[in-house]
């Protein structure tokens, strides 16, 4: 780009990027087929809703936009959406950084695991949801195990609202963060766990602060990915949610083949997008803050 | 051996054996392990009792079941294998086109030199709008080109393709991109300098290079095309179907013994498929799925 702008009788000519060729048909698909619609979409939500299925184009309006911001029913929508994607992100998390520490350090079983862990991330959603509603369902293993226990009386409800959702939702995203994980682990030499024990520390000690820590960028991109998945997750949520599990993208899903209101439902999927791009730039720069300042300290 | 292979011996090695300092195991490190042992259970059980469930005997999926047997795997409507044979037929498409297009982009990229991350990032930006933001959008983006042209695009293979392409295509990138930035420049340059064409080096010297790559983006793009639901559900018609919609729609009204044996089978398929590829390309290359 630059290149051609430059003066034709300069000594040395500088060529045209060759590479420009081979990135051609990427740019050409993702216009034609990502920006165009993803613009024309979004175009939808500042347009009036003229019955199901039809936009008045001649009638700009922010009322869709609006409402978001001032019906407590999507207000409610929003709020539960991101109480959603937060449980999610705090579990996947929770989970996810023992399993990966485990695998990084587990030596000639670290490959077998890393497999089973890969499997189970191509394994299909509808699958692991069938799973779930057997598992969590009011006669199932987990309800007769507590009742066996006596930690519950009476079968527990535990599929079909928000906790069978967040169950269902940390399992399809759980794969995704440890393999996100393990090289970050990797690369926390063993040396310093050695050094910390070395000089007197206890484990605990040495995960809390010298593991973690090290580790806590990885953790904060493995949490951003969980969360913009959560907050976008639809098939197992929709399957183990039940109808009170009312979060974006299901609401999304209704407002455009239910209900047919498309500016309503534009208006939704840019404050969903929206949502979710603030919260990783936030977490990208707190992420990069904190790098700063461990590399003050050094 | 390029330098590419080096990496990943290295990485199947492991480090050198060290002598292992007998360090106790401190009431940190088992819960450490007991809650990776049961995060790695999580991971696998509801799969395997769906499994189980399957050969159970009972018209209502129990576990455990009250018996064995096979009568659910051989009554299964001819309708889901219908819909299996749409899902292989777009999956492959979504995987042939997506390599297409994903690998040159990949190599350009690598090549580009100075703002590659910020074209990266681009083209990798469809990973960013959650799928039912994209299944909505291109519904309408189809309508519209449908009114204007008079082609159909709802409810066709093609139509499909074309959604499940926006998706995959960045996968394929993350997939082949970081070994493309690996490649030895000298190399290529080496081809071209001794006279052979632009075209002639990428297909004789880059893309023999990025093979392993390749076929673990291969299995992303149709594995994320043979798996979706949010975008394909907008998309099928009276007369395409695909499989996980087909069960989406069923496991929404219904709860079968026959959705179980199904989704076994196609689970059973998809496993050896990831187990196989896997052993080929090295488990590096198959984990780069997220990231």
């Amino acid at each position: 780009m630059s290149s051609t702008r430059g003066a034709p009788s300069r000594a040395i000519r500088k060529p045209r990027n060759p590479f420009r060729v081979y990135l051609i048909p990427l740019f050409v698909l993702q216009f034609a087929t990502f920006l165009v619609p993803l613009v024309l979409f979004f175009r939808m939500a500042f347009f009036k809703n003229q019955g199901p299925g039809l936009v008045d184009y001649d009638h700009a309006t922010f009322e869709y936009l609006g409402l978001i911001f001032v019906d407590p029913y999507y207000q409610q929508v929003v709020l539960d959406t991101v109480i959603f994607g937060l449980l999610v992100t705090v579990f996947t998390l929770l989970l996810g950084f023992p399993i990966a520490y485990c695998i990084a350090r587990a030596g000639r079983f670290k490959e077998t695991l890393l497999i089973v862990v890969i499997v189970t991330s191509f394994t299909s959603v509808i699958i692991k949801v069938l799973g779930w509603k057997i598992l969590l369902g009011a006669s199932g293993p987990i309800n007769s195990i507590l009742q066996v226990l006596g930690i519950a009386d009476e079968p527990l409800r535990l599929v079909n609202n928000l906790f069978g959702a967040v169950v269902g939702t940390v399992h399809a995203v759980l794969p995704l963060i440890v393999l996100l994980l393990v090289p970050v682990v990797e690369r926390v030499p063993v040396r310093l766990e050695e050094a910390a024990a070395g000089l007197g520390a206890r484990r605990f000690t040495t995960y809390w602060s010298v593991v973690l820590p090290a580790a806590r960028i990885g953790l904060v991109s493995g949490g951003l990915v969980a969360f913009a998945y959560a907050m976008g997750s639809f098939t197992t949520p929709a399957l183990l949610g039940g109808k009170t599990t009312l979060i974006l993208p299901i609401l999304i899903r209704q407002q455009a083949m239910t209900t047919i209101n498309y500016p309503m439902s534009a208006a939704l999927s840019i404050t969903l997008v929206v949502i979710v791009a603030i919260v990783t730039v936030v977490g990208l720069s707190v992420g990069s803050g904190q790098r700063a300042r461990m590399k003050g300290d050094q | 051996m390029s330098d590419i292979d080096t990496r990943t011996l290295m990485s199947v090695s492991g480090r050198p054996p060290r002598a292992r300092r007998s360090m106790k195991l401190s009431l940190s490190d088992i819960m450490l392990r007991i809650v990776a042992a049961i995060g790695i259970l999580f991971l696998l059980l509801p799969t395997l009792i769906s499994i189980v469930v399957a050969f159970g005997p009972s018209r209502f999926p129990v576990f455990p079941p009250e018996g064995l047997t096979l009568k659910w795997f051989t009554s299964i409507d001819p309708s889901y294998g219908d819909a299996a044979l749409t899902s292989v037929i777009l999956a492959a498409w979504t995987a042939v086109i997506s390599i297409a297009v994903g690998v040159p982009a990949s190599f350009g990229l690598a090549r580009w030199g100075r703002g590659a991350n910020i074209l990266q990032t681009l083209a990798r930006a469809p990973m960013q709008v959650p799928y039912v933001v994209i299944g909505v959008m291109m519904l309408q983006f189809f309508v519209l080109i449908t009114k204007t042209t008079g082609v159909p695009f709802v409810g066709t293979i093609r139509g499909l393709v074309i959604a499940h392409c926006v998706v995959a295509v960045p996968y394929v990138i993350g997939a082949v991109y970081p070994t493309a930035c690996l490649l030895n420049t000298s190399l290529d340059d080496a081809a071209y300098g001794l006279g052979a064409s632009r075209l002639y080096t990428f297909f004789r010297v880059v893309l023999p290079s990025l093979k392993g790559s390749i076929i673990a983006g291969t299995v992303f793009a149709f594995l994320v095309s043979f798996d979706d639901v949010p975008i394909t559900l907008f998309l099928v018609g009276s007369n395409v179907q695909t499989l996980p919609v087909k069960l989406f729609a069923d496991t929404e009204f219904s709860f079968t013994p026959e959705l179980f044996a199904v989704s076994t089978l196609a689970t059973v398929v998809t496993c050896i498929l990831v187990l196989v590829l896997t052993k080929r390309v090295g488990t590096q290359r198959m984990s780069g799925a997220s990231s």
